[in-house]
């Protein structure tokens, strides 16, 4: 490469591999991931429209058991956390690795071999639910023959990752890494014992659904976000020219997040015939989750803020900006949530699912979308195509996510309370009755966020294949350029 | 922090601390919970369920009822469920020790059936309900779980009092007899020691399943 990153220029250059070395390390695995990633999205987003339309309009495709409500929706569920998330992980994980770590990624077949069988893993999975081979819990639906084809795509594709951080060069070990490094360990481990002991039948009685809950919620708490943060803890800096604010808490911050998140899904058992000390437990941690919230969001928002912008701001910085408020307001609303007084209304409402979207769609997903459109130009060395199409998924996401989350907390507040007044709402059919305007709402919420996914889908196909037919310039290499590492705070 | 292994060391005590917290305490605790042996009725609660019902299980899991549907009644001083007449007392446990996938429910999308059986005594009913819930009802319907078949000879016992082209009739399938027999099953309104308990205190109750 002729031109000379500048980060060559930072303290430690003499250990420096040049950035585009690395970049181009990770280029056809991470392209394969995002491609994937990008088409799961699609997938995933209508499914999720059918399953809207269907509690505006019970009949809708009810003669086939194919797509019934009860099938349609954990199977846009899984397309949207396995397929869209996890290779959209995949593909920003081994980037941000192979940049922090300093080492190249090692040859990307295997990698590719393992996006491969995720992606069939997945499909078969997706598949098995559709004819019924549900296990029944949320997020471990996909049926037993689907479970060792992913794992071991995941330990293919995650091994990889973890050499790259095996071989790292210089001293440092950044949060970013340290996000990543254990989300990358956290799955595999959360995966097998709950596959094991849901679909093997291990469990009695209430402890399946407590083991489920536990899954569900750290699939969450102990990989997605994770994974999104360890973007932000490495991106902001670079899109903002700032230097994270407050580094020297951000270890405080990951060690509380991780303790108290993994135990902050049992709150939402609360109301179930489980042990009250489940509960209490879930509630305690949900109420501690306020230690790395602050730190967190003094750590991203304060670099926000403290930010010079302008020299290398972007649109991928929208997006991210919208991901930090997003998890800023998602875990502040899982605080506020685990209130026994408050989830006495909400428990078992809309509500529920308005925070989870809230998490999966608007933070993870915003997150994970904005490091794509930061790293597939250094990736390619081409700009993006079109950035009217950058701008138009941007505002389609923005606009389709809150409409989504707004409608179903709307949905699910009027549920509660008509639910509570018995007198007021004498027979179900008065209860589910104040849902439906909010429930409209949110099918033109997916509608807007389909034409967003669309328009990403179609822009990263032309992405690669522009990438593909077009000889990089010796000067559009110098359009990327890479500041100096500002992860960390000295 | 900056070696690997702390971090994995590290992440490792995280995820080991919060599955025994989570799951392997509670199926320590759920796993030495016995059926309840009443002298009086010389019988045990909660009953092991009939074979059709077991299967009907299944099919309430593999449509993905819980979707829309939960099956736990919440205490009275929390929530409306008993009110509603979703039950005459609070889920404990025990409830669900005889269930082969217990299937909470995260929604009331619809009616919760934890006891659906004792409301809906005519199975009937329930068929019709999922044939063709009918106007008003926001539910769809579920008519791949019945066949048209033509009438020979005498009409079936089990057809369902539904307009269809004469000469034929609408007969519940394997999976709709199933699932009706398992909704019907659905009935806890046996009254477990633990039942009546009321926790000291909202945040030290001691756990309520471990009752004798």
């Amino acid at each position: 490469m002729a031109t000379a990153s500048s980060s060559a220029s930072s303290s430690n250059a003499p250990n420096r591999v040049a950035v585009e070395e690395l970049d181009a390390s990770t280029k056809v695995p991470a392209l394969f991931f995002i491609f994937s990633a990008s088409f799961w999205l699609v997938a995933a987003s209508l499914l999720g429209f059918i399953g809207a339309v269907q509690l505006v309009q019970p009949t809708f495709l009810d003669s086939s058991a194919w797509f019934t409500h009860g099938r349609v929706v954990p199977m846009a569920q899984n397309a949207l956390v396995y397929g869209w998330g996890f290779n959209a992980a995949f593909a920003v994980l081994l980037w941000v690795m192979t940049r922090l770590s300093r080492s190249p990624a090692p040859a990307g077949g295997p990698s590719i071999v393992g996006g491969v069988f995720w992606n069939v893993g997945v499909t078969l999975g997706l598949g098995g639910i559709m004819i019924g081979d549900t296990t029944g819990y949320s997020l471990l639906e996909m049926p037993n023959y689907a479970a060792p084809l992913l794992f071991i795509a995941y330990g293919i594709i995650g091994s990889r990752i973890v050499v790259i951080f095996a071989r790292r060069r210089g001293e440092g070990v950044f949060a970013a890494q340290w996000y990543g490094l254990a989300a990358l360990f956290w799955f595999p481990w959360l995966f097998t014992i709950a596959r094991v002991s849901i679909g093997m039948d291990l469990l009695r009685g209430p402890a399946q659904a407590i083991a489920g809950t536990w899954y569900s919620t750290n699939v969450y708490a102990l990989f997605l976000a994770p994974i999104a943060l360890a973007a932000l803890y490495f991106l902001l800096p670079k899109r903002t020219g700032t230097p994270i604010v407050g580094y020297a808490m951000a270890k405080l911050g990951f060690w509380s997040y991780a303790f108290f998140g993994s135990f902050s899904g049992l709150a939402t058992l609360v109301g179930a015939p489980v042990p009250a000390w489940v509960i209490t437990a879930g509630v305690s941690a949900s109420f501690m989750l306020v230690i790395p919230l602050i730190i967190i969001g003094m750590n991203l928002l304060g670099t926000l803020f403290a930010g010079k912008g302008g020299a290398t701001a972007g649109r991928s910085l929208s997006f991210l900006k919208f991901g930090t408020l997003a998890f800023i307001v998602a875990t502040t609303c899982t605080i506020l949530l685990s209130v026994r007084s408050v989830a006495n209304v909400v428990q078992l409402t809309y509500v529920s699912e308005a925070l989870s979207s809230l998490k999966l769609l608007g933070f993870v997903s915003m997150v994970l979308i904005g490091a794509i459109y930061f790293l597939v130009p250094r990736l390619t060395l081409q700009p993006w195509p079109s950035s009217a199409l950058i701008t138009a998924h941007f505002w389609a996401s923005v606009a389709g996510i809150l409409m989504i989350v707004v409608s179903l907390a709307l949905a699910g507040f009027a549920q509660g309370t008509a639910l509570a007044d018995v007198e007021g709402y004498a027979t179900f059919a008065d209860v589910s009755a104040v849902t439906s305007g909010y429930l409209v709402m949110r099918v033109l919420g997916v509608l807007t966020f389909i034409v967003g996914n669309l328009a990403f889908l179609v822009h990263v196909v032309l992405a690669i294949w522009t990438s593909c037919t077009s000889k990089v310039s010796e000067e559009s290499v110098s359009l990327f350029p890479n500041p100096p590492a500002l992860e960390v705070s000295q | 922090m900056n070696r690997g292994p702390y971090i994995f060391l590290g992440a490792f005590a995280v995820l080991a601390l919060s599955w025994a917290g989570s799951v392997l305490a509670n199926q320590l605790g759920f796993g030495a919970v016995t059926p309840h042996y009443d002298a009086l009725e010389s019988a045990s609660f909660p009953s092991p369920m009939p074979g059709i019902a077991k299967r009907g299980e299944m099919v309430y899991k593999d449509l993905g009822c819980a979707v829309c549907h939960t099956q736990q009644v919440r205490r009275a001083d929390v929530a409306s469920d008993i009110a509603r007449g979703w039950g005459e007392r609070a889920s404990v446990g025990r409830d669900f020790i005889q269930n082969k996938s217990v299937q909470f429910g995260s929604n009331h999308i619809g009616p919760d059936l934890r006891n659906v059986g004792a409301r809906m005594t005519d199975p009937n009913k329930l068929y019709r309900l999922l044939y063709d819930p009918g106007e008003g009802v926001r539910k769809p319907a579920y008519r791949f779980l019945f066949e048209e078949q033509e009438i020979v000879g005498q009409a079936s016992p089990d057809a369902l009092d539904v307009a269809v082209n004469p000469g034929y009739e609408v007969v519940p399938t394997e999976r709709a007899r199933s699932l009706v027999a398992y909704l019907s099953s659905l009935n806890d309104t046996y009254s477990y020691p633990e039942v009546n308990f009321v926790p000291p205190t909202e945040q030290d109750a001691p756990p309520e399943e471990e009752g004798n």
